[in-house]
């Protein structure tokens, strides 16, 4: 228990030990603000990429049998178990301009590496596996009569999916999908080195606290992870209400 | 199903199961298998003499020692912790049960970089604890305990949370009988107990261990990145990496993902095992 | 409707679930499917339903061949065993949700459906709790949604899958009147499939009795009960004593029923077994009595009314004689 208590006491007290005034100085300077403005915003692209992305590979792992599909699954695993800054610098080879897919996309004029459009392909390669992962049993789990009883009224199987199913697994994607997002917004590792970390530009707010803790600034640090913090929470309210939804559904 | 094509009318029209499929393949293609390859064509990209010429560089092996004492001291702690967390939560009422069960799950909210943070503001110079552990003469913050305190944190979830269900499902009924048949309890809990969970604790262990050698934010904010000091694999990446020294940074990456590859082969057997189990139970 | 089943097969790899099945369901008519689980008859419902589709043979509704249709197509209603409700909308949402997938020509104006959702819902006695949602109900309410919502489409035939498996004994007495009642009230082709020989017995026009995916017999409830075709009809319908040809003028097995069985104190007729009281066991209405056989020392199970058990004044280890008064016999020995 001290582990987890006495820390997270000790950041809210520190953040606020030096006054609202101090606070409101490193948390709301435009350098700040515009991290956060870019990690909320990166972190929401991705977690709406992830959502339908992580419907469909669910649907196929739950609902489709192939070859190779067990490994498949097992890849899906692989942010879990990939350290973030390895997955990092891989990512930024590969969408560098003269990596293997930074350059297919740099002759069409667009640029990945070193921009929010980067930020984004790393959030999603981390959050994509929580969508799929919170989604897959539920609909594994799914009756089938409950499909079958659709058929049997009339239903077509679009209709059936998008009126039957899709609703009943709606909050295991939600879930899912806050998840995604939340861990999105304090990802460090695999972010930093796709980024490019330009200030006002490409640099998201869990760089800007490492980067004050650096430079030996605590009391800045800590008012800027106070800010992620309550965010962090928030979401993690949300999380609790909606799996509580889902157990009783 | 798929095997009795006559069934055809519960299944997905063929146009949505190739979108679908196609889509997920591609996906997985991109994001998951063209970085790894990527990862092992960047570190065999001088040749395997230079490949393992990093490898071998006395910096790269001082941080994969520090990378394992960090995991020896987190797994086995954690492997403590979270078979007492699991089974005082799954056989047991107590006042502010679910007040424990949120914070076992609270690293997992906390952005890695946050979790740094904490510690600092614990032990570093201008910490709570910074002017006694000063006069006392101990350094934790940008040296190795620091390193091994954050990464305790940030794997503490794994295990307990792996366990939590599990011991839930059985109940407490097998203990109870066992203890009426006069076992003492620490015989119930090596005979009833531990046999039944040992597959999730491996599962736990498993996933602990990997995050534990692979942390990078909390790690990087408590080092201080001494070089061959206090860097771990991760940190020692980022330095050769932020140096230039690309293909040495991906050589010593490469390490890493052999560890996440194994990682995924150990879950995926576990996986298979506990599967078939279950389905004999059936 | 009127449905006509020819010499219907259906595999599941090497599991042959229905051999060479024909059966014909009269217009209007309820039919029941009874036998033991892993018979056939879920399966035989789901191939009329177009869920399953068999491997050989003929389906016709009203003569028409349907086997290339699909449940959709067929405009069957289904009942399910667990209901199959959608549990994410109103009970309403569920009965209109047949009424609300139709597209083109055939879709009703929303006063329309809710006209005839809300009359259904009084049929099937649910009228007040259209906003509810399926976990707030009870089990028998729940079936009674399930029906409302297969019977909005109109089917040309209702199916029901062990309509009233998951409910407890009383529920499911008061659901099955009440289904009887219901059939008799709209008229619909029906079928049903249970495993409970007093279900089908009370509740259907006719029984057809299923065993290793094979019909047994087809015919009213009191033609199978009273003359069973097969020994495994017999024994299916209830209690059964066998005796190896020591019965006058039987050879081979002879079968009897336990309320066919009379005990008295003396023995009246050359005929009369001994036997050696083992057990007494007053059940309300009747008595059933185990008896030792004394010569054989064959185990008999016997109903007498309560009154008749009283007078005897029947205790354990109590020498009486018994006759038997109606036996069955088939042609051939039948092995369970």
């Amino acid at each position: 228990m001290l582990v987890v208590i006495l820390p997270l006491g000790t950041l809210l007290a520190k953040g606020f030990a030096s006054g609202w005034q101090e606070f409101s100085h490193h948390a709301f300077s435009p350098r700040v603000l515009s991290s956060l403005k870019l990690s909320f915003s990166t972190a929401a692209a991705a977690a709406l990429f992830s959502m339908p992305a992580g419907f469909a590979i669910a649907w196929v792992l739950a609902r489709y049998d192939f070859f190779g599909k067990r490994l498949l699954d097992t890849l899906i695993d692989l942010p879990f178990a990939l350290p973030t800054a390895v997955a990092g610098i891989a990512l930024t080879a590969i969408c560098a301009e003269n990596g293997v897919v930074g350059s297919l996309f740099a002759r069409l004029g667009i640029r990945i590496a070193y921009t929010p459009l980067g930020i984004t392909v790393a959030l999603i390669f981390i959050g994509l596996p929580f969508v799929v992962r919170s989604l897959q049993p539920v609909l594994e789990d799914f009756e089938q009569e409950v499909e079958e009883a659709a058929l049997s009224l009339g239903a077509s199987r679009w209709q059936t999916i998008w009126y039957v199913v899709l609703p009943s697994v709606l909050p295991a994607l939600f879930s899912g999908t806050i998840m995604a997002f939340s861990r999105a917004l304090g990802e460090y590792g695999s972010v930093i080195f796709i980024a490019g970390n330009i200030p006002f530009k490409t640099e998201v707010a869990p760089l800007i606290i490492a980067t004050k803790l650096e430079q030996h600034d605590v009391a800045g640090a800590t008012a800027v992870a106070t800010l992620v913090l309550t965010a962090s929470f928030t979401l993690l309210i949300l999380l609790n209400y909606l799996q509580e939804r889902q157990k009783k559904g | 199903m798929m095997s009795n094509p006559r069934n055809r009318y519960l299944q997905d029209p063929l146009w949505l199961r190739l979108f679908f499929l196609g889509f997920t393949i591609v996906i997985v293609f991109l994001l998951f298998v063209l970085p790894l390859a990527e990862i092992f064509s960047q570190a065999f990209r001088k040749g395997v003499e230079f490949y393992f010429e990093a490898l071998r560089d006395p910096v790269t092996l001082a941080s994969v020692r520090l990378t394992l004492l960090a995991a020896a001291f987190a797994v086995p702690l954690n492997l403590i912790f979270g078979i007492a967390a699991a089974y005082a939560i799954a056989k047991f009422n107590f006042r502010g049960k679910s007040i424990l069960v949120a914070l076992i799950d609270l690293p997992f909210a906390v952005s890695p970089v946050i979790s740094g943070l904490i510690f600092v503001l614990l032990f570093g110079l201008q910490g709570l604890f910074g002017p006694t552990l000063q006069s006392a003469g101990l350094k934790i913050i940008f040296a190795v305990p620091g390193i091994i305190l954050a990464t305790i944190f940030v794997t503490f979830p794994f295990i307990a949370r792996e366990l939590i269900p599990l011991m839930e499902e059985q109940g407490k009924s097998e203990e109870e009988a066992a203890l009426l048949l006069g076992a003492s309890p620490f015989r119930m809990f090596w005979h009833v107990t531990l046999p039944n969970i040992r597959w999730g604790l491996l599962y736990g262990v498993i996933l602990c261990n990997a995050r534990a050698m692979g942390e990078f934010g909390a790690v990087s904010v408590v080092s201080g990145h001494i070089r061959g000091e206090t860097t771990t694999l991760p940190l020692h990446v980022e330095i050769l990496y932020n140096e230039y020294n690309f293909t040495a940074a991906f050589a010593v990456a490469s390490l890493l993902a052999l560890l996440a590859l194994v990682t995924l082969v150990v879950k995926t057997l576990i996986e298979l095992h506990t599967h078939l189990a279950s389905r004999r139970v059936m | 409707m009127r449905i006509e089943l020819e010499n219907i097969t259906k595999n599941f790899g090497n599991f042959r679930a229905l051999d060479s099945v024909s059966i014909t369901v009269q217009h209007g008519e309820l039919l029941a499917l009874l036998g033991p689980s892993g018979c056939g008859k879920t399966t035989l419902l789901r191939t009329i339903a177009g869920l399953e589709f068999p491997d050989s043979g003929v389906i016709r509704f009203d003569g028409v061949d349907v086997r290339e249709l699909s449940a959709r197509e067929r405009n069957v209603g289904f009942v399910f065993q667990h209901y199959a409700l959608f549990r994410h909308m109103t009970i309403f949402d569920n009965v209109a949700f047949g009424l609300k997938v139709r597209r083109g020509k055939e879709r009703l104006s929303k006063k329309e459906i809710r006209e005839r959702v809300m009359e259904l819902l009084s049929l099937v006695q649910l009228a007040n709790l259209e906003t509810r949602y399926p976990h707030e109900l009870s089990g028998g309410q729940r079936q009674r949604v399930a029906l409302a919502r297969a019977l909005a489409v109109q089917p040309r035939v209702l199916l029901l899958d062990e309509p009233f498996g998951a409910l407890d004994a009383q529920v499911r007495k008061e659901l099955r009147r009440w289904l009887r009642r219901l059939h008799d009230e709209i008229h619909i082709t029906s079928v049903f499939v249970t495993h409970d020989q007093e279900e089908a017995l009370e509740v259907a026009d006719r029984v057809a009795i299923l065993n290793k995916g094979k019909v047994e017999q087809i015919g009213t409830p009191d033609e199978v009960y009273r003359h069973p075709k097969t020994a495994f009809v017999l024994q299916f319908m209830g209690n059964v004593n066998l005796f190896h040809g020591r019965l006058e003028g039987v050879k081979g097995l002879g079968y009897v029923r336990p309320h066919e069985i009379e005990i008295d104190a003396i023995q009246k007729f050359p005929t009369d077994f001994a036997a050696t009281v083992e057990e007494v066991h007053p059940l309300g209405r009747f008595t059933r009595v185990t008896l030792l056989d004394d010569k054989t020392g064959q185990l008999v199970e016997a109903e007498i009314s309560y009154e008749t058990g009283k007078a005897l004044g029947l205790t354990a280890g109590m020498k009486v004689y018994y006759r038997v008064q109606n036996v069955q016999t088939f042609d051939g020995d039948y092995v369970i």
